[in-house]
C-alpha cells in the first residue's frame, strides 16, 4: 500500500529541487565554459 | 605573508581575550565547555573590540602602534580558559565514533575551508567592499583618526565591523584584513556547530555547518566585507544567551543578548529592528520590565556610539532618515532634493513587490524560487535547504505542539520571525542579503526540528537526501565563485593582472596611482575604485551626497565648479559615454570641458565586468577621462569669479 505522507514528502522534494535549479538554467553554459577553460 | 599571518593571529588571540574576560565578569564560564567557550568568547569579543575602537578613533589614536598595543593587551584574556574551573566540566557522554559519513562530511568542510582561504589571500574586488567596507577603514587609518563621512547608506552609518577591519589593516595590511574578513566569516558556522551540538550530534551538527558556510549569501559575503555574516554571529550570541537566560534564569546571559544586539545595531541600522524583536520576546515572558530593562541597558551601551556619532555631526542619529521631522536647516551637507530624489528613486528602486500580507507570506518562496533580479537572490540567495526542510519543521511543529513552547529552540524561530516581519512591514530594502543575519537562526530551526521529527516517525531518508540535494548544489555554486582565486593563487598572477580581471574601469588606477599627490584630490564617480587609490579621493554620487549636486537633471556647471573649489578638488575621474550625452546631471563637466575650464590629462581604454565568477558572462569596452581643473580657465570662462580658496 501506498504511503501517501512519503509521496508527499519526495514530491515535495522534487518538485522545490527542480524549482530550484530551473532558475540557472542561464547560466549553464557560462559553468561549461569556465569548467572548459 | 609573516605580518599578515601574525596580525590575524593576534586580533583573533585578543577577541577571545577579550570574549572570556566578559563572559566571566557575567559569571558565565560555567555554563559552557572549552570548545564552546573559545566560540563564544570570539563572537562576543569581535564586538567589543569594534566597541573600544571606536573611542579610540574619537581620541584620535588610529595608529598601528597603539591599535598592537590595544589588541596585545587583552591576548593575556585568554589564560583565564585555562583552569580547571574556567569552564563547564566535559560531560561524560558516550565517545561518538566517526563513520564514512562523518568523514565525508569532514572532508567537505576542508574543502570548503580551502575554497575560502583561497579568496582570503586574494585581493579585494567586491563592490561594496571597494566602495565602503574597506575604504572607510584606510582613509580613517591615514586620517588617524575617525571622520563623518557625510553620505547616506554608506558613510554615516553605524560602522563597528569596519573597525576591526582597521585594526587588522593597521597592523598587518591587506592580506591581514582579507584573511580576518575570512576567519571571523567563519566564526558563525563555529556558533551553528557549537548551538546544534547541544541538541544534534557530530554529523547532524556538521552538516547544519556545511550547509551554513555554503549557502550562496554567505559564499557571496562570507569572505568579502559584507557586514551581515558577521552580524550573524551576533545574532547567534543574542538569540542563544535568550534562550539560556530563559532556561537558567541568569541574568548575565540577559546582559549578553542585550551585547550581541547592540553590537547588530552598532554595525547596520537593521541592528535596531533585530533589537525590537528580541526585545519584544522578552516583553511576552515572565518578570518583562526587569529582564526588558536589562537586555536595553546592555544593547545601549554597546550600540548606541555611532547613533551618537551620527546625532553629533548631522543631528539624525539615523541620518538622513529623520529628515524632515528632525532639524536640518544647518547643514551644509545634505538638502530635501537630495532627501527627495533618494526616497523617491534609490530607496524605492529597491523595493520591488509591494508591502502587504500576501507578499509577506510570498517573499520567501519566491525569493528562493524565481526571485527578482531587486531581491538580488539568485547567486547571492539563502539556497534551497530551509524550503525542502519545511514540511519536516511543519510536522515536527504539529507533532510537538503541546511542549514547543517549552523548546529553546522555538524562541530562534520566534526571533527571526519577527525580524523578518519587521524589515518586511517597514518598507527596508527588499534585497534578500539583509535578512541573512537571522538566517541561521531559521537554518538552526529547520534541521533540528526536521531530526526530530523524523527520527521520531522513522522516515530520516528524505531528509538526508534533501541535505545532500543541498550541499550538492551549494558545494557546486561555491566552487564556480571560489574559481578565480584558485586560479588567481595557483597561476602567481600579479595584483595588477588580478584587478584588471576583476574589477570594473580598473584601467586608470596604477597610473593615477603614480602620478597625483598626496596635495591632489580626486572626484570618482566609480565606487569600485574607491579603495584602490592611494590619494585623497570624493565620491560623488547622484543621490547619497549633496555637496556635489549631479542628480539627473541638475544643470548648473558653476554651481559644479563651485563646489569642486569648496571641496579641495582638483582632479575628475568620470566615465566617457557614446553618443557623448546632453551636460546635465553626472555630465555636466561636459560643459566645463567645453571652454577649457577642465582640461583632459589623459584618455583610459577601461573594460565592464560583468561577472567576476563567470568571466565569459561578458566584458564591455569603455572610456574614460582624467580631467584638471585649470582655475584660469574657469576664471576666463566666467564659470569662477576669482581663484579658489589654497587647497588644502
Amino acid at each position: 500500500m501506498i504511503d501517501l505522507s512519503r509521496l508527499a514528502l519526495w514530491s515535495w522534494i522534487l518538485v522545490i529541487t527542480i524549482g530550484y535549479l530551473i532558475q540557472f538554467k542561464n547560466l549553464v553554459p557560462l559553468i561549461f565554459k569556465l569548467v572548459g577553460q | 605573508m609573516m605580518i599578515a599571518v601574525g596580525a590575524v593571529t593576534l586580533q583573533v588571540l585578543s577577541c577571545i581575550g577579550l570574549g572570556v574576560i566578559i563572559i566571566r565578569l557575567l559569571r558565565l564560564n560555567s555554563e559552557f565547555s572549552r570548545g564552546e567557550l573559545y566560540g563564544w568568547a570570539f563572537a562576543i569579543g569581535f564586538g567589543v573590540l569594534g566597541w573600544l575602537l571606536f573611542f579610540m578613533g574619537i581620541a584620535g589614536r588610529y595608529d598601528p602602534m597603539w591599535i598592537a598595543i590595544l589588541l596585545l593587551a587583552f591576548t593575556p584574556g585568554i589564560l583565564l580558559t585555562l583552569g580547571r574551573d574556567s569552564c563547564r566540566p566535559s560531560a561524560q557522554k558516550t565517545k561518538y565514533r566517526l563513520e564514512i559519513v562523518d568523514w565525508f562530511l569532514i572532508a567537505a568542510l576542508i574543502v570548503v575551508l580551502g575554497m575560502d582561504l583561497a579568496e582570503g589571500l586574494s585581493p579585494p574586488a567586491d563592490g561594496d567592499s571597494m566602495a565602503y567596507h574597506f575604504a572607510l577603514p584606510k582613509q580613517f587609518l591615514l586620517a588617524g583618526h575617525l571622520e563623518f563621512v557625510p553620505r547616506a547608506l554608506d558613510g554615516a552609518i553605524p560602522l563597528l565591523v569596519q573597525q576591526t577591519y582597521l585594526s587588522v589593516l593597521g597592523v598587518g595590511g591587506e592580506r591581514a584584513m582579507t584573511l580576518w574578513v575570512m576567519v571571523s566569516g567563519w566564526s558563525a558556522a563555529a556558533l551553528v556547530f557549537i548551538i546544534c551540538h547541544r541538541y544534534l550530534n557530530v554529523r547532524w551538527s556538521l552538516a547544519a555547518t556545511l550547509l551554513y558556510l555554503t549557502v550562496p549569501a554567505i559564499v557571496f559575503g562570507g569572505g568579502s566585507g559584507q557586514v551581515e555574516a558577521k552580524n550573524a554571529m551576533f545574532v547567534l550570541v543574542s538569540a542563544f544567551a535568550l534562550t539560556e537566560s530563559r532556561r537558567t534564569g541568569s541574568r548575565g546571559f540577559l546582559v549578553l543578548a542585550g551585547l550581541g544586539a547592540g553590537f547588530f545595531a552598532a554595525s547596520k541600522f537593521l541592528g535596531l529592528l533585530f533589537i525590537a524583536a528580541a526585545g519584544l520576546t522578552i516583553l511576552l515572558g515572565r518578570r518583562a520590565i526587569t529582564r526588558s530593562a536589562i537586555f536595553g541597558i546592555a544593547a545601549l551601551i554597546a550600540g548606541s556610539q555611532w547613533y551618537f556619532w551620527n546625532w553629533w555631526n548631522s543631528g539624525d542619529p539615523v541620518f538622513p532618515m529623520l529628515f524632515g521631522i528632525l532639524e536640518y536647516s544647518n547643514l551644509s551637507f545634505w538638502d530635501g532634493l537630495h532627501d527627495k530624489f533618494l526616497n523617491d528613486v534609490m530607496l524605492a528602486s529597491e523595493k520591488a513587490v509591494p508591502i502587504n500580507l500576501t507578499w509577506f507570506l510570498t517573499y520567501p518562496f519566491i525569493a528562493t524560487l524565481a526571485g527578482r533580479p531587486e531581491f538580488e537572490s539568485m547567486r547571492t540567495g539563502l539556497g534551497p535547504f530551509v524550503l525542502l526542510a519545511l514540511p519536516f519543521a511543519l510536522a515536527a511543529s504539529w507533532r510537538y505542539r503541546y511542549s514547543i513552547k517549552k523548546n529553546p529552540i522555538f524562541y530562534l524561530g520566534v526571533i527571526a520571525f519577527l525580524f523578518y516581519a519587521f524589515w518586511f512591514f517597514t518598507g527596508s530594502s527588499q534585497r534578500i542579503r539583509h535578512v541573512v543575519p537571522v538566517y541561521p537562526l531559521l537554518l538552526i530551526c529547520s534541521i533540528i526540528a526536521a531530526h526530530r521529527w523524523a527520527t521520531a516517525s522513522n522516515n530520516l531518508r528524505p531528509l538526508v537526501a534533501i541535505v545532500f540535494i543541498s550541499l550538492g548544489i551549494q558545494l557546486a555554486g561555491h566552487g564556480v565563485f571560489s574559481a578565480n582565486y584558485i586560479r588567481h593563487i595557483i597561476s602567481g598572477e600579479t595584483r595588477e593582472v588580478f584587478y584588471r580581471r576583476n574589477v570594473t574601469q580598473f584601467d586608470p588606477v596604477p597610473w593615477i596611482n603614480s602620478h597625483l599627490i598626496q596635495s591632489d584630490k580626486l572626484l570618482v564617480q566609480a565606487r569600485q575604485l574607491i579603495y584602490l587609490f592611494d590619494i585623497p579621493t570624493y565620491y560623488a554620487h547622484h543621490s547619497i551626497e549633496a555637496l556635489v549636486d549631479i542628480r539627473p537633471g541638475a544643470n548648473n556647471p558653476k554651481k559644479l565648479l563651485h563646489q569642486l573649489n569648496s571641496l579641495g578638488i582638483n582632479y575628475l575621474l568620470v566615465t566617457d559615454s557614446t553618443p557623448p550625452p546632453a551636460s546635465v546631471g553626472l555630465d555636466q563637466w561636459r560643459a566645463l570641458l567645453k571652454t577649457n575650464c577642465l582640461k583632459k590629462v589623459r584618455n583610459f581604454s577601461t573594460t565592464s565586468i560583468s561577472s567576476r565568477s563567470l568571466p565569459s558572462a561578458g566584458q564591455h569596452p569603455g572610456q574614460m577621462f582624467l580631467l584638471i581643473v585649470d582655475d584660469d580657465a574657469c576664471i576666463k570662462s566666467g564659470f569662477a569669479d576669482k581663484h579658489p580658496a589654497a587647497k588644502p
